[in-house]
């Protein structure tokens, strides 16, 4: 590549928040992965905010011969995938109906993968949303595990720079706390015993992991003779407790990924720093990235990555140009956090999502060329794109678009754009965990949606 | 059992401020009967505590001296099994193994709102926060371990059981605030002798395992501290044990663990008597490193500064704005509370109207002052302009737009944090508000913008007033006299939650009223009790906090007093069981 065009690549992919220490990821392999002889089904959950149609530009025509908003045509990557070149693997569903319970409001991102009512604050004027009970991946984590399934970690949740109100919960008390450094995490999720994984060969490496299952086994007794001491409603601090004993023995008892070339422990390039509204769009590529190395890997089967927080309005695009300078701090008289702009839902807010849906080509896209027998991870896992609402100036969570992508060895049928009458997500949820091979028949009283196969 | 002659009369006086039924209740049942302590929520007659454990305290320190305030009228809230926060853990730990400068390096999960409206370490613990804390326990353990005869005073070569089980005994009764029963203590050496010859690890390496296994333990990352002793009722109430309590004291009053002198107390039989609380507490405030970590830490969440590390400003109308700036206002808040609450009188009073404040070069420009140089230096305000801390940049820059004074928002501050009002959460769909006319100010635009809606009109009718008072102030806390070429108006008047009304000039007139107030000086008796309970006070203890607000305001505002009687107030020292709980 000559000195001229490098220079206007990077000139090009630093104006998309894909600067340059994200270059040589950007190099996709010929192919990448084969790591399975027998690719499991797999399901992948996303979740981002402000609003996924809120300036009602969206897709028009019929079911197969929809016709995309030219936003939702651009492409992060020169050249790259965009949702058009994809749209044979896609299945628009316009519109689910998100809330399960009350109003509409700033945090709904508890709601979102929830199936039942939430309860909103605390009785005073401190906010706090908690959701009626778990969301659907850990209901899944849970069949899984009575089915036998077993992966190193039971589910993978990521965040980017998600410091709010959570997605996931084992119960209604008891959130998860998303991976918001996939520096940090990758090493533990491929076999690097000092990042928390399970040892390979080294000596003291083994020790050390002997001497962590020691003390969880220590621990886990000691978190039993604690409950004991504890009133009714502080209990669930010690099943919290428990089941992450239990999922911390699991990794120490799983063997790591073999890791053979193309399905290993992917390299995410130079380290940045993973809290920093400006390395946004980096960080949410990265954590795609490697959670989609470890489907691939089967060091889970059940993915989830949040993005930002409900309604976040810390995010300021910067790397947009003209017109998304500034902000920060959310601000009501200027800033151009996506928050912010939501709220005008204008021209900026369409730049925003056009990145946003240019992200998500990208992951799907970069799913497609995980080579899986004759096929592709993507084949292999449903993708779940969701968003807290429809639109960030209401903040309605009717009618919200979300889109579905790959599927196809799960029997999805793509290349589709379904208008809906606003039925519960639910029943989405429901479906795309059948269609893994799961036995669960409803999600918070419904059951499957029909018409996705 | 109220025991306090003069209570009936303070009670009454404070009845205008908050109707309180249990109040109310309590002084009714006393009328008729002479004694309370038959009456259902009125503490009973106090019973004799189990050989061993500790009597006065349970009782409440001071309840037997006259003139005190032990009065005890109706139910009190529960105690919230609650997780070290990040800087009570980080403190705790620095101490324990003997490094000020051990970092955990691992992000915890986020601290969460709270009923107490103060950030809280969340209760649930995920598989992430495991492995966190993991982590940070591991690291902490190789620190602890450089020299194994120094931690334990044990040979290394040999590291014989009785030795071994005494260290054990020593580092877990500091980092779990209470004694290990013999079964845990066996249990950890065990534990060591499992390393040492299952696993093969050396003495260093065992022992670090211990370590780290007792800083992974929910008898250190959680303050409930119950071992084998058991909590004595009182009525309804359970006192809290020695041990809880000396953490509970430890914890609010030093951000860290029982030190060395507060275990050798409560070991030593020295913790049980008003007179034994009262030394306590007097020592813990006079150490003046340990208050300024609380102090800085309670008027950050006070006032929602928590988000001054990520601010920023509107580059084009504040042209010297840089990221730096942020941290300095931070730093400069710990230097001001500082210097009123540790080196000055101490007075909170003093705190919203001190003549100072501190700035270095970079934040001197918001002030308009010539401050050369990179560190903080003190400096004199135009008593005209500013005063204390409401009216100096760190305030006012975090509660201000990036360019302008946003008044609702600076306003709500003031009436949830100084006047204790509750307010409903914004609707959803909060209109933008229209640019500005020209010569228009920015409180003429919210005045007409709001005045439009009748559903703005209902909180921002409350809240803009109480902000307008900090017009002569931009969105950096910069000070002004005209805004958008029209002179400032920052005069108002203001109904407080109580019904109070304050008529003022200006913002230096504001603060100096809210500084002598006795409703401001209930509410801050009120967010210190939360602060330190991590809960909200019952309607039933309405009756404590008018009596501590009283003990605040008759000293003159001192902030020591306040903490003092807290400390002492019922619902620090005792707690309601909670349900399906074993005593």
């Amino acid at each position: 590549m000559g000195e001229q065009s490098k220079y206007s690549r990077r000139r090009f992919l630093s104006s998309v928040g894909l600067g340059a220490a994200a270059l040589p990821l950007l190099e996709a392999p010929d192919a990448f992965g084969n790591c399975l002889a027998t690719p499991p089904k797999r399901v992948l959950f996303l979740v981002y905010p402000n609003g996924s149609d809120g300036t009602g530009k969206y897709i028009t025509g019929g079911e197969k011969d929809f016709v995309l908003p030219t936003w939702m045509k651009e492409s992060v990557t020169p050249g790259g995938a965009t949702l058009e070149s994809l749209r044979s693997e896609l299945l628009f569903l316009d519109g689910l109906r998100n809330n399960t319970g009350e109003a509409a409001s700033h945090e709904n991102r508890p709601c979102v993968f929830t199936g039942v009512k939430l309860s909103l604050n605390d009785g005073h004027s401190n906010h706090r949303v908690i959701p009626g009970g778990p969301s659907i991946d850990q209901v899944m984590v849970k069949q899984a595990e009575i089915q036998g399934i077993k992966t190193a970690r039971p589910s993978l949740n990521l965040g980017v720079r998600s410091n709010g109100y959570r997605a996931a919960f084992r119960s209604e008390k008891d959130p998860i706390s998303p991976e918001q450094d996939p520096f940090k995490l990758v090493g533990s999720l491929f076999g690097d015993v000092s990042a928390g994984g399970s040892p390979v060969s080294d000596v003291a490496a083994q020790k050390r992991w002997a001497s962590r299952k020691l003390v969880m086994e220590q621990k886990l007794r000691e978190v039993q003779a604690f409950k004991k001491t504890l009133g009714t409603a502080d209990q669930f601090i010690v099943d919290s407790w428990t089941q992450s004993i239990a999922d911390i023995q699991r990794e120490l008892m799983t063997p790591p990924p073999v890791l053979t070339a193309g399905c290993g422990k992917p390299d995410l390039g130079t380290v940045f720093d993973v809290k920093s509204t400006d390395n946004h769009g980096k960080i949410l590529k990265t954590q795609m990235d490697l959670a989609v190395a470890a489907l691939a890997a089967d060091v889970t089967r059940i993915g989830m990555i949040e993005v930002d927080d409900s309604w976040g309005d810390s995010t300021v695009m910067t790397w947009l140009g003209a017109g998304f300078e500034s902000g920060g701090q959310q601000d009501t008289a200027n800033g151009n956090n996506h928050h912010h702009l939501s709220h005008e839902n204008g021209a900026k807010m369409l730049r925003v999502e056009a990145w946003y849906h240019g992200m998500w080509a990208y992951l799907i896209d970069r799913m497609s060329k995980y080579r899986e027998g004759d096929g592709s991870l993507l084949d292999n896992t449903v993708v779940i794109i969701a968003n807290d609402g429809k639109n960030g100036a209401s903040h309605s969570t009717n009618n919200v678009p979300w889109l579905v992508a790959g599927g196809k060895n799960l029997g999805l049928d793509r290349g589709r754009y379904l208008k809906l009458g606003n039925p519960p997500k639910n029943g989405l949820l429901v479906a795309a965990a059948q269609r893994m091979g799961l036995d669960i028949k409803d999600f918070g009283g419904i059951g499957a949606m029909t018409g996705l196969t | 059992m109220i025991r306090n002659g003069t209570s009936w009369l303070m009670l009454r006086e404070k009845r205008h401020w908050r109707p309180n039924l249990w109040a109310a209740l309590a002084l009714t049942l006393l009328g008729c009967t002479g004694s309370v302590s038959e009456a259902p929520g009125i503490e009973a007659p106090t019973p004799t505590p189990p050989s061993g454990v500790p009597s006065d305290l349970q009782n409440g320190p001071g309840a037997s001296q006259p003139g005190s305030m032990a009065v005890v009228v109706g139910p009190i809230g529960l105690m919230p099994v609650a997780r070290l926060s990040r800087t009570e853990y980080v403190n705790t730990v620095r101490w324990l193994i003997g490094d000020a400068a051990f970092e955990p390096q691992v992000a915890f999960s986020p601290e969460t709102g709270s009923a107490s409206g103060f950030l809280v370490a969340p209760q649930n613990m995920s598989t992430k926060d495991l492995r966190d804390l993991r982590e940070a326990a591991e690291r902490a353990a190789d620190v602890a371990t450089r020299d194994p005869q120094k931690l334990t005073g044990c040979d290394p070569a040999t590291m014989d059981d009785a030795c071994l089980q005494t260290f054990i005994k020593k580092f877990g009764r500091r980092a779990w605030r209470r004694p290990l029963t013999d079964g845990e203590s066996a249990d950890h050496a065990a534990l060591f002798k499992d390393a040492r010859q299952k696993i093969g690890l050396d003495v260093t390496l065992s022992l670090g395992t211990v370590v780290a296994a007792i800083l992974q333990s929910p008898h250190f990352l959680f303050k409930w501290e119950v071992g084998a002793d058991r909590p004595v009722r009182v009525g309804d109430a359970v006192a809290l044990t020695r041990y809880q309590l000396s953490s509970r004291l430890s914890f609010f009053l030093s951000d860290s663990a029982p030190d060395e002198a507060l275990i050798a107390d409560v070991d030593g039989g020295k913790f049980q008597t008003a007179e034994d609380l009262s030394r306590a507490i007097k020592r813990l405030l006079e150490n003046g490193p340990a208050l300024s970590r609380v102090f800085g830490k309670f008027h950050t969440a006070w006032l929602g500064l928590g988000k001054l590390s990520d601010l920023r400003k509107d580059t084009k109308k504040y042209k010297y704005w840089e990221p730096q700036i942020a941290l300095d206002l931070e730093s400069e808040l710990q230097a001001f509370v500082d210097a009123v609450l540790v080196k000055g009188d101490g007075k909170f009073n003093t705190l919203l109207t001190a003549p100072y404040a501190f700035a270095n070069a970079r934040t001197s420009k918001i002030y308009g002052s010539n401050i050369t140089g990179t560190a903080l230096r003190r400096f004199d305000l135009d008593p005209a302009q500013r005063k204390g801390l409401l009216l100096g940049a760190p305030f006012l820059a975090v509660t201000g737009g990036e360019a302008d004074s946003v008044a609702p928002r600076r306003g709500l501050q003031v009436w949830k944090q100084l006047f204790c009002g509750d307010i409903p959460n914004p609707p959803m769909d909060v209109p933008k508000l229209d640019p500005p006319k020209p010569n228009q100010t920015t409180r003429q635009r919210f005045e007409e913008q709001h005045d439009k809606l009748v559903c703005a009109k209902a909180c921002h009718g409350i809240l803009d007033p109480v902000g307008f008072a900090f017009e002569n102030f931009g969105g950096a806390g910069d000070f002004r006299t005209f805004d958008n070429g029209q002179p400032v108006d920052s005069s108002g008047k203001v109904t407080t939650p109580m019904g109070t009304t304050l008529v003022f000039s200006n913002g230096v007139d504001f603060v100096s009223q809210l500084s002598a107030s006795p409703e401001v000086h209930r509410c801050v008796a009120t967010q210190w009790f939360r602060y330190a309970t991590g809960r909200r006070e019952l309607e039933s203890e309405g009756v404590d906090l008018d009596l501590v607000a009283k003990k605040f305001g008759d000293a003159d505002t001192k902030i020591t007093t306040l903490l003092d009687a807290i400390v002492q107030s019922r619902g620090f020292r005792m707690r309601k069981p909670a349900e399906g709980e074993v005593l």
